[in-house]
């Protein structure tokens, strides 16, 4: 059965589910299956060849660059809450709370 | 942080602080768990009205922070019942993962064109690193998340599965969909425009 759904893997692997293996890889060891199934496509399929290859080297860029760059570039994409969001919770809260002094 | 003794003395209390101070925290979370931006917003504003009312029943026993999140963690839920949603699922955003990037059948919509220079230089060059940036917060928020967490925190999958409460096949579709997404945009707004410039 596990051969099975491996070889049906393998024979179905377009280059949607390539590139999912491709980011996979970089966050987990492929399987066996998984593995070859992306060999063989990578193979046939150039798009992919470079997709993985840019994946690739974006990744070993991102694990060799400086902590403090790290750092900065962690600052700056952090998720934050726009500032006018910001301004208009603080609006609400200063009436709420001007509302219930008075 | 320590908020404890201005919450016995309500009166003292500045409600308006505790959106500098917990506002990208509260955003964090609600972005890992509902999609879009405006919606995470909108909860996080729920959250800290709630509280500002709720304030009295605040007993200083957690953290300021955990309680703050334990009203979020509600609000989500009712966001969810409300809309009639599931939270976000495995199976929703798997379809999302590529849906505008290949055709019905998996392959390309546009083939990736060969970058001009490999990026291995992220460090030295300061305008790649601007354009990197606003890539990625050009991804959906959840999106920009786990890959900041994974890619530029290096934090293991586990731990970010831990955090954001999601599963590791949850995890595992959301770092595919955003690295699609950015290397579409490095290539449109870096790549492809250093080639046209030499």
């Amino acid at each position: 059965m596990r051969l099975l759904a491996g070889l049906k893997l393998i024979a179905s692997t377009r280059c949607e589910e390539a590139t999912r293996l491709v980011s996979e890889s970089l966050d987990r060891d492929l399987s066996r299956v998984e593995r070859t199934a992306l060999v063989l496509h990578r193979m046939v399929c150039r798009p992919c060849r470079r997709f993985m290859k840019q994946m690739n080297d974006l990744h070993r860029a991102f694990r060799s660059m400086p902590k403090s760059m790290r750092k900065k570039l962690s600052q700056s994409v952090v998720v934050r809450l726009a500032p006018e969001r910001r301004e208009r919770i603080k609006r609400m809260l200063a009436e709420a709370s001007r509302l219930e002094s008075n | 942080m320590a908020v404890r003794p201005q919450i016995d003395t309500p009166d003292q209390v500045d409600p308006t602080k505790w959106v500098d101070q917990y506002g990208d925290a509260l955003l964090g979370y609600a972005a890992a768990r509902v999609g879009p931006r405006e919606v995470a917003e909108d909860l996080v504003q729920e959250t800290l009205l709630a509280a500002w009312k709720a304030r009295q029943s605040y007993d200083g026993r957690s953290s300021m922070k955990t309680w703050l999140i334990a009203i979020l963690r509600r609000k989500i839920a009712d966001h969810y019942r409300q809309s009639g949603r599931a939270p976000m699922s495995t199976e929703r955003s798997a379809q999302e993962a590529g849906a505008d990037l290949f055709d019905t059948r998996g392959k390309w919509l546009h083939s990736p064109a060969k970058w001009s220079r490999p990026p291995d230089q992220i460090a030295e060059d300061a305008e790649f690193r601007s354009v990197l940036t606003k890539c990625i917060t050009l991804l959906p928020v959840h999106l920009a998340q786990a890959f900041h967490d994974r890619e530029i925190a290096l934090a293991s999958t586990e731990k970010i599965c831990a955090v954001a409460g999601i599963s590791p096949k949850n995890l595992a579709v959301r770092l595919h969909r955003a690295r699609l997404l950015l290397r579409q945009c490095l290539e449109r707004d870096w790549f492809g425009r250093t080639e046209g410039r030499r």
